[in-house]
């Protein structure tokens, strides 16, 4: 195998998990350009998608297709119920105590998982079959890397549409930009607040189930990825959603060209220190531009 | 058509406003007009359900107000062009006038929508070529009529403007008057808050002045501007022009 | 005839309660404290030895207990987190009156654990992989200062290591690759392969890492192929277990695929799904007790072992449980013997000889606080959801 045969294996590698690292981001901003928040139990929505699949593809033999679709709306639905619930009722809104709010209903999240499902990671079968395919510049993938990248770019058109040409979707990013601005034009803002803890949810969920047939999912696998994730978020600029999927891209790639051509076992320290090298030179992050376009 | 009686609001602990009652009939164009912080903007956020009162009442073509939330009023047609315009910045100029008929997006309304955008670009053409661009980009004037473009294309039955000629050249001032004027000569009634008391109390029929949160002064415009105490307080800079 | 509807009711109850708790009544329990990783990253191997203790201690409780007192276990759990441990080991010692330790699960929380348990003199049978818990000095630059409180129930990683070695160089295999999570037990994995594969004329010429978390090594497997590796050995627990077998698969590398001595256990299967068929590793002969010879003197004991813990948990034991019993039942055996008496009981573990346990036969030392050697490990192949025994 020459070099770079070697170097296209990198990067597809790092396109793939930059990908889920991308999904993980875009949850993140949502909710944070609609409430301000950081969201920490994006990392539950995750782990609930992976398990959620495996339950119903493994133990109850539902089909895969079908199972995919009822853990999106499931967690979904457990994301507008977190807004809906404690989010919505909290005596304070301060920002910080929402967030620290967060923290605490992805630990009691966490914790139900774990009572539910027990702490052993298992697998999830691949969406069609594990049998390796070779790509033309040497690369060997399997067919659930072609998941990944097509559910992704599908979720990015879709979401990508949704903002810019349906009235719902500006509706979301008038609330995003301006809060009271989108009351006076009669925007019902607390839905909106809702829709976008739906969709995290739904997209923590999405990240969780393309990646579990590879990396295998337990009750906790969310929170490494959603701290990658918030990483790559942070990097592409909070709140941007070019940035996320910029961000989650650029660490996913560090990541696998640095364990690859530099050295396995500083490769996180290697994302790491770009990371840090980024924020340096640009604090707002790569597409960070203040109060400029979010979502 | 709009009725508060002895409204009360308070703000942090702060009392804003003081047992206000004040009447608008339909077509007509009532100004409210007082200093910086005299609570006219509380005023309006209160009858477009953004904060809430402590006390008090206000009814909307006999439709009680308080309580409703701020999409079902805009849903009766009131309709507020806050101040500032907050635009949303970074959509564009076409997005913000579709944003403005948010709860007419019902299928049987579109084509009354597309009529009003119609109606809007013929009101303001500057905006006409700009429809593709972000509504940040705009100048002073131009974002201004923007926003009332946004609350048109909400059908409004009582408009209220706060400050619709804040920060404009006199030249654009004019030109949004005129417009005012033009509105309700069109059949929409107009609540509007004016620092510029002279150019306010000139279009209008009625008019308030408010003073820390308190009614001080109502009646005719005509008869306001030659109030001698009216002239000296908000038509002062006026008279040593002359 | 009211009265002595009374007095019946009263005997009635007394005797209830005498019936309920027989042994509690008459003294106090004997406590033991249990310290796993029951949730975080090694929570799979943490539950499995909890269970394997907990079996133990229900089976001399249900013979009678010790000297006539129950044997109770205070379970805490590490989180996979060596701080976490530390504090778990500190509220313990602080809040219980305990006469030994069993557990951690994980390297590193050992290592966290080792100098406090030192201090506080406490015998302590530890599940942990790595080898540097018993051999690394406990005071730098003075190699005799290893620990003698400290005990471990696995094999060796040294010995586990020389077995796939032995096996290796056995089957012509002769340049390696070398893939381990970057903690306390794959870079105590690191140290022994270093040492042992030159033995047995193998040269590693390929040392890669990745984080315990980690989700995808195609990236560090991609480097070991590029060597031209005939063999590749993981040196892990946890999901990356069955990770790095479906990476190897997807890749399309040849060289044959080894494991740790922890990875012969149920879960392998769950994580690896398909892609785990041929894995090769060492292990206690737990999972392969029917294939074991006839005469082998282990064969009836694990047997046995696995009957009654599939009875009591209806699932099958990995080989984790081996180590968690075993640890379990030296212990008990050494309390037995002393009593409950700190000191007593850690020079009767060291005491310990030919003790045909579930992974091998124990000859505990003063120089030797593991006690298993090489020819107590088995090599085992993933084969067909199960384990085949390698000859």
């Amino acid at each position: 195998m020459d070099i770079s045969q070697q170097i296209a294996q990198y990067i597809i590698t790092g396109l793939t998990i930059g990908a889920i690292y991308a999904l993980v981001a875009i949850g993140f901003n949502i909710i944070h350009n609609a409430t301000g928040i950081v969201n920490f139990a994006q990392c539950e929505f995750i782990s609930l998608g992976g398990m959620f699949m495996y339950t119903l593809v493994v133990p109850l033999k539902v089909k895969l297709f079908i199972a995919f679709f009822i853990s999106m709306f499931a967690v979904a639905l457990i994301g507008a119920l977190i807004e809906r619930g404690p989010i919505r009722h909290a005596r304070s809104k301060e920002i910080i105590i929402l967030i620290f709010l967060t923290i605490g209903i992805s630990e009691v999240l966490r914790g139900t998982a774990q009572e539910v499902w027990g702490t052993d990671n298992v697998g999830v079968p691949g969406f069609s079959g594990e049998s390796p395919i070779h790509l033309p510049g040497g690369a060997a993938i399997v067919p659930q890397h072609i998941w990944i990248f097509a559910i992704t770019v599908l979720i990015v058109l879709m979401l990508h549409y949704f903002f810019k040409r349906t009235l719902m979707g500006k509706a979301m990013r008038a609330t995003a930009v301006n809060r009271q601005a989108a009351m006076l034009v009669g925007i019902p803002v607390n839905r909106m607040v809702l829709l976008s803890f739906a969709f995290s949810g739904g997209l923590g969920a999405v990240a969780g189930m393309i990646i579990a047939p590879i990396s295998t999912t337990s009750y906790d696998t969310g929170i490494m990825l959603g701290l990658k994730g918030f990483a790559a978020a942070i990097l592409g600029g909070y709140g941007n959603f070019a940035g996320a999927i910029l961000g989650g891209t650029i660490l996913g790639l560090m990541e696998s060209l640095g364990a690859g051509l530099i050295s396995s076992q500083y490769k996180d320290a290697i994302a790491f220190f770009v990371l840090l090298l980024v924020l340096f030179l640009k604090p707002e992050g790569i597409l960070g531009y203040g109060e400029s376009e979010k979502v | 058509m709009l009725v508060i009686t002895n409204l009360s609001a308070h703000y942090g602990g702060v009392q804003a406003l003081h047992n206000i009652s004040l009447e608008e009939g339909a077509g007509e164009i009532v100004a409210l007009i007082g200093a910086n912080g005299a609570g006219k903007t509380t005023l309006l956020n209160l009858i477009s359900g953004i904060i809430r009162p402590s006390n008090g009442k206000i009814v909307f073509n006999g439709q009680d107000l308080i309580s409703l939330a701020p999409e079902k009023i805009v849903e009766l047609g009131i309709i507020q062009v806050p101040e500032g315009r907050l635009l949303f910045g970074p959509l564009t100029v076409k997005e913000n006038l579709e944003l403005g008929a948010y709860r007419r997006r019902a299928k049987a309304d579109r084509k009354k929508v597309s009529k009003d955008f119609e109606y809007v670009l013929q009101l303001f053409p500057v905006l006409k070529n700009r429809l593709e661009q972000r509504a940040q980009t705009l100048s002073g004037g131009e974002q201004q009529m923007l926003a009332i473009g946004r609350g048109l294309m909400a059908k409004p039955r009582l408009l209220l403007l706060d400050e619709p000629s804040l920060g404009l050249a006199p030249l654009i001032v004019q030109e949004i008057l005129t417009i005012i004027v033009r509105l309700k000569k069109e059949g929409t009634t107009i609540l509007l808050v004016e620092q510029n008391a002279r150019a306010a109390l000139r279009i209008s029929d009625r008019a308030y002045v408010i003073e820390t949160g308190r009614i001080r002064l109502q009646g005719k415009a005509e008869n306001l501007l030659e109030n001698e105490e009216v002239k000296k307080a908000y038509l002062g800079q006026d008279l040593r022009k002359k | 005839m009211k009265k002595k509807l009374l007095m019946t009711v009263v005997a009635a109850l007394a005797a209830s309660l005498m019936i309920g708790m027989p042994f509690s009544y008459c003294a106090a329990p004997i406590k033991i404290a249990g310290i796993f990783a029951l949730t975080g990253r090694a929570a799979h191997i943490g539950t499995s030895q909890r269970d394997a203790v907990l079996l133990a201690i229900d089976d001399v409780n249900a013979q009678g207990g010790i000297n006539g007192r129950k044997l109770e276990m205070v379970m805490s759990d590490t989180e996979s987190n060596p701080t976490k441990a530390v504090i778990a080991l500190k509220k313990v010692l602080e809040s219980e009156d305990v006469v030994a330790i069993i557990g951690p699960t994980l390297t590193g929380t050992a290592m966290a654990m080792r100098g406090f348990i030192e201090k506080e003199q406490i015998p302590t049978f530890m599940h942990s992989g790595g080898d540097v818990i018993l051999t690394a000095p406990l005071k730098k630059g003075d190699p005799s200062s290893t620990p003698k409180w400290t005990f471990k129930s696995p094999y060796k990683a040294a010995d586990a290591m020389g077995k796939i070695c032995e096996y290796m160089s056995k089957h012509g295999i002769k340049k390696i690759g070398f893939l381990y999570s970057n903690e306390g037990f794959g870079k105590d994995g690191v140290r022994n392969v270093m040492v042992q594969a030159p033995k047995y004329g193998i040269e590693v010429v390929a040392q890669e890492a990745f984080q315990p978390k980690d989700v995808d090594m195609t990236a560090q497997l991609t480097r070991i192929n590029a060597k031209g590796v005939d063999g590749i050995i993981a040196w892990t627990v946890g999901p990356a277990m069955g990770i790095i077998p479906k990476n190897v698969k997807q890749l399309g590398i040849k060289a044959p695929l080894f494991e740790c001595h922890g990875a012969g256990d149920p879960i392998f299967w769950k994580v690896a799904g398909e892609a785990g068929e041929g894995v090769m590793m060492p292990s206690t002969k737990i999972v392969v007790g029917d294939q074991l010879a006839d005469n082998d003197i282990q064969k009836q004991i694990v047997l046995d072992y696995v009957k009654a813990y599939k009875a009591k948990f209806k699932r099958e034991p990995g080989t984790m449980v081996a180590y968690g019993a075993d640890a379990a039942l030296i212990v008990i055996e050494a309390i037995k013997k002393v009593g409950p008496d700190r000191a007593k009981i850690r020079a009767a573990i060291e005491n310990t000889k030919g003790y045909v346990g579930i992974s091998g036969i124990y000859n505990i030392s003063p120089e030797d606080h593991n006690g298993l050697a090489m020819k107590d490990i088995v090599m085992i192949k993933a084969t067909k959801g199960g384990w085949k025994l390698l000859k």
